[in-house]
């Protein structure tokens, strides 16, 4: 094999839009043509091979995956009260390369067992003012440090940890709907019917990996713990194919999108991150990168879109065409 | 009394088909709630962005409508005010029916009410429905009370009535809520505290009630309810919308009843006196908030009160609403050619329905409107519009306030006959100021 | 005349027999030639990883198809094997998992074979079946060794790293002109600090920066990576030192605030003095009351 393939490596490979495919194959969506069945039932997944040092190879158990925050288990009930000790978590988003692929909304879909129509992230398409260009604006729940959501919980369904995550505790819940009037970022939803079947039986259910869903309580974007605690990025961050969206720790000054990772203070001070209607004195964790040198034209997150869907966006696209005549 | 005793005794077919009537419209309601937490709120038209919908614009009407027994009963009991001694009861009993039908309202918008424990087990005092809760409770025990203790001199009087043609049961019953009461005068003087200290507790208690319902708003950051005119707004509302009901009222039973002997003219007319001035009122803080925000022109209030002032879309409400709470009323009770006992009723009528209207405004425009725009495919989802789980709800919860006055009008007669009867001892001033070496 | 004509009976037969000869084999080739090109084409990839504690790693990448149709061969299986020049050293079968990777770990005490220039070439094939063509790919790779050193000069932080290789009689030598990226493990992924390039006694030196935050006892985990290096592949060397600054770990419950399980010590005052004024009077109405049934049952 030639050395330029040595180059090409798997990180990049998947990089260049063949993570859909790729991942169509391991979601089991797209048709398995390219399959093999010789070696059906050999491997188990569960087993490694291993050349050792007498040369022999032989089959040893694939070990598990380090926890990187223990315990990885989720805590249930009251104990998920208490946030991960010494963390600090933070978001950052780049609005000069999001696009509008929706890729974010469909893995955090998956990854919490929610409908297509549910989002606890959503991605709009927002324009300043006149002479400003509409820019899509990814919004996942803000996990304030000041949440007024919080504020005004009746029975402590909701509640800020230390590591600045807000939980809500579906098992609490009433569903008064107070925090989603009080949420100025339109950030919780509702189930409003039953949700979808879960494969995690209720008394597992944790706070921090939010399923499975009840009907008549309020869920919304939890910035993914669980996966925190397996040392891996939110749903949101690792499915987004360019890596708009940063998370990680603000103590440890660290953000990353997956393929890169900067420091945090760093990145805020230099790329002049804002916070989203920070007036309102909530005091947001998420913070947003100005669309300085956009990779791409807004109009471009249009392309994929149902007729349906580019309707809603219609009052700003209108106003762009009367800017242009 | 032995008129109005009438009115107690074995009820006709009549009054039973009315009974009948209004239950089954009740339990219509309770069918539809029945099936609302079976399938979820799905049912009801509230979605993500209205989250509250007709439930807590409702709650927050009734809660106003129980004004009429808090505030104007009981201050007029305080201030000894020997016109409206007729007026008393019925005032106590809008209070209490309106307080037990509404409260309700506020629980249907509750997802799991298998979980309505948890406001007294996890309850955090930081939240405003916890104050909610406690003062709505509080309220409606306080008022049950009072409702009481104006009853107690009438039953003594129905307990001593001969030819009273009730069972024996009533007969009986009569005789226990007397709790023994003669008319001595050490016992009229206990009454006398007990009613006083109730009619006094009662008026902070109310206001503050209604103050704290109207923080549920206030202390949110959504344009349209982050108002600091809120609380005292909804109180001045809430004394409008009661005093409305009370002259709705008034004439229901004047009319039904043939008693134009005890409310009269005279009743109306300060009644009416009292309407205008708080038309006034209302009209002043409606007017006051309005045009502080539209002359700020902040983007999010724009956006709202453009609303307002698009005929298709919340315009023509906004229309009525002020048309019959700030200049009709003036109209027709302003000017005295206008005034009868007739257009009085009728225009507190349209002051009702308009208070109404006027809640559904505060409740659900500025759920439509909020900071980031809502760019959502669903229609349900982008605008608010009831179904008929939550209409039927509506409408049972009025026939069951109208089903509470008949059961009640059987239990004693509608006017405070003891209160009319005894007229010396009522005299008594409540508060002597006297100033020093008079 | 009739030996003629069986002469030329025996020359039809002949060509007949060659056509249909002819015919089958062009039958046989045509079907195979067409059988082969309907087989999709494979594509398969290794890459060599280098690991902290000295344990290498192969992995193959089978795929199918091209461009934007490229898909993920589950289940093929992967013959692995060391070129030794004249012959080849099997290693063993591989199956690959539902993403088309399979990997094989060789323990850091296997000293891998290797030719004149100190290279081991690795190579893998894949069989191919029915729809899929069969692939084969060789790597060649090399052992390289990697220690840090820390030290503290004039209250200024100095990381060494030194990196060694085999050379080809076997005895370790420095490897020079090494580009080596040293970072700090964070909770997802490595933060990259700088780039050192080793001299000819295959030493780097970074000054390492004074506000890198570390766990809670300033403990931080230095990660020295190769890049997918032609021979020595992707190597990591990971070591922890005490020269990030502590962070507290301390879980303490929110101080009393509004949006804390705990509200502050003013409103729960407040709403008991009111809650409790309210109910005396209400109790005291109700005690008036029964006093008044008292002297209603004396008189």
């Amino acid at each position: 094999m030639d050395k330029k393939d040595k180059k090409n490596n798997r990180r990049n490979f998947l990089k260049n839009g063949l993570t859909v495919g790729g991942s169509m194959l391991a979601m089991g969506m797209g048709p398995a043509i390219a399959k093999d069945s010789s070696g059906e039932g050999k491997s188990s997944g569960e087993k490694i091979k291993v050349l050792t040092t007498d040369g022999k190879v032989i089959e040893v158990d694939k070990p598990k995956d380090d926890c990187k925050i223990d315990p990885c288990e989720p805590p249930k009930g009251n104990a998920a009260r208490q946030g991960i000790p010494g963390r600090s978590f933070v978001m950052v988003i780049d609005l000069a390369r999001c696009k509008n692929a929706r890729k974010c909304i469909e893995g955090c879909q998956k990854g919490h067992n929610l409908r297509p129509d549910q989002e606890w992230l959503n991605v709009y398409l927002m324009k300043d003012h006149e002479e400003g260009e509409p820019y899509w604006f990814p919004r996942q729940c803000f996990h304030c440090d000041i949440p007024p959501c919080v504020k005004v919980c009746p029975v402590g369904a909701t509640y800020k940890r230390q590591d600045n995550i807000v939980l809500v505790d579906s098992d609490r819940c009433i569903g008064c709907k107070f925090c989603m009037a009080a949420c100025p970022y339109s950030v919780r939803i509702f189930n409003w019917e039953k949700p979808p079947e879960s494969d995690v039986p209720p008394e597992d259910y944790s706070p921090e990996a939010s399923v499975p869903a009840q009907i008549g309580t309020v869920s919304k974007c939890d910035f993914c713990p669980d996966r925190s605690r397996e040392g891996k990025l939110p749903y949101c961050a690792s499915g987004c194919p360019m890596g708009a969206i940063y998370f990680g720790d603000k103590n440890e000054d660290a953000v990353s999108n997956g393929t890169e990772t900067l420091r945090f203070r760093q990145l805020i001070k230099d790329r002049v991150g804002y916070r989203y209607l920070d007036e309102l004195g909530t005091v947001p964790n998420v913070y947003y990168l100005p669309p300085v040198e956009r990779m791409f034209d807004y109009k471009s997150g249009l392309n994929d879109l149902p007729e349906e869907k580019k309707e809603v966006y219609k009052d700003i696209m209108d106003g762009e065409n009367n800017k242009n005549n | 009394m032995k008129k109005l005793a009438r009115n107690l005794e074995t009820p006709s077919r009549q009054w039973y088909m009315w009974v009948i009537i209004l239950s089954l419209i009740v339990l219509f309601g309770v069918y539809a709630l029945i099936r609302q937490i079976q399938e979820g709120q799905i049912i009801t038209g509230m979605r993500d962005n209205a989250v509250w919908g007709i439930y807590t614009a409702n709650f927050i009407f009734f809660m106003g409508l129980s004004y009429a027994g808090a505030l104007v009963s009981c201050s007029f009991q305080l201030l000894r005010i020997q016109w409206a001694k007729p007026l008393l009861r019925m005032a106590e009993l809008i209070t209490v029916s309106t307080l037990i039908v509404g409260a309700p309202y506020i629980l249907f918008c509750l997802g799991r009410l298998d979980r309505i424990h948890y406001l007294f087990v996890y309850g955090r005092i930081q939240s405003p429905i916890t104050w909610d809760v406690i003062a709505i409770s509080t309220d409606l025990v306080f008022c049950a009370a009072f409702l009481y203790f104006t009853h107690i001199r009438d039953f003594a009087k129905l307990r001593d009535m001969e030819g009273l043609k009730v069972a024996k049961w009533r007969k009986k019953l009569y005789g226990i809520l007397a709790l023994n009461y003669r008319g001595t005068p050490l016992q009229k003087k206990y009454l006398h505290q007990a009613h006083d200290i109730m009619a006094a507790i009662i008026i902070p208690t109310a206001v503050i009630a209604y103050s704290l319902l109207s923080w549920l708003f206030g202390m949110s950051l959504k344009p349209g309810w982050h108002s600091t005119i809120f609380g005292p707004y909804f109180v001045v509302t809430a004394a409008y919308s009661g005093v409305a009901l009370l002259i709705i009222i008034m004439w229901l039973y004047r009319k039904s009843r043939k008693l134009e002997g005890y409310i009269t003219n005279k009743h109306f007319n300060y009644m009416a006196f009292g309407l205008v001035l708080l038309t006034m009122a209302y009209g002043y803080f409606t007017f006051s908030e309005y045009i502080t925000d539209w002359y700020n022109q902040t983007s999010q209030m724009s956006a709202l009160l453009g609303k307002f002032t698009d005929m298709s879309q919340y315009g023509a409400l906004q229309l009525f609403h002020i048309l019959f709470t700030m200049f009709v009323p003036l109209i027709i009770l302003g000017l005295p050619w206008f005034r009868s006992i007739n257009s009085i009723t009728l225009v507190s009528l349209f002051i009702v329905i308009a208070l109404w209207i006027k809640r559904y405004l505060i409740v659900v425009p500025p759920l439509e409107t909020p900071f980031i725009p809502i760019q959502d495919v669903r229609p349900e989802y982008v605008q608010y519009s009831m179904t008929w789980v939550e209409i039927s709800l509506t409408v049972s919860g009025l026939a069951l306030i109208v089903l509470i006055f008949t059961i009640a009008s059987k239990i004693a007669p509608i006017i405070p006959v003891a209160e009319i009867e005894d007229v010396e001892d009522t005299a008594k001033p409540l508060i002597r100021f006297q100033t020093k070496g008079a | 005349m009739i030996i003629k004509l069986m002469k030329m009976k025996n020359q039809i037969y002949k060509s007949i027999y060659s056509l249909m000869v002819g015919f089958l084999l062009i039958l046989i080739f045509g079907t195979s030639i067409s059988m082969a090109q309907s087989k999709e084409r494979t594509r398969l990839r290794s890459y060599f990883y280098i690991h902290s504690n000295g344990d290498r790693q192969v992995s193959f990448l089978l795929t199918a198809g091209r461009g934007r149709n490229t898909q993920m061969v589950e289940n093929a299986v992967l013959d692995v094997e060391i070129d030794l020049g004249d012959s080849t050293l099997f290693l063993t079968e591989l199956i690959t998992d539902e993403e088309g990777a399979a990997d094989l770990q060789i323990e850091s005490g296997y000293k891998l074979p290797a030719d004149e220039e100190g290279i081991t070439t690795i190579l893998a094939s894949y069989g191919g079946n029915d729809s899929l063509r069969s692939a084969s790919t060789d790597i060649e790779v090399k052992d390289v060794f990697i220690e840090m050193s820390f030290d503290i000069v004039d209250s200024v932080k100095i990381l060494m790293v030194q990196a060694n290789e085999y050379n080809t009689d076997g005895e370790i030598v420095p490897v020079e002109e090494l580009d080596i990226n040293i970072g700090v493990q964070r909770l997802y992924s490595v933060l990259s600090i700088d780039e050192v390039e080793t001299d000819e006694d295959g030493v780097g030196i970074l000054e390492f920066p004074d506000d890198v935050p570390g766990d809670s006892i300033g403990m931080i985990t230095l990660v020295a990576t190769i890049d997918e290096h032609d021979y020595f592949g992707t190597v990591t060397k990971s070591q922890s030192v005490n020269w990030g600054n502590p962070v507290s770990y301390e879980v303490k419950p929110l101080p009393r605030q509004l949006f804390s399980d705990e509200a502050p010590l003013w409103m729960i005052i407040g709403v008991f003095i009111a809650i409790v004024g309210a109910w005396y009077h209400f109790f005291l109405s109700i005690f008036k009351l029964y006093k008044l049934k008292k002297a209603g049952e004396d008189s």
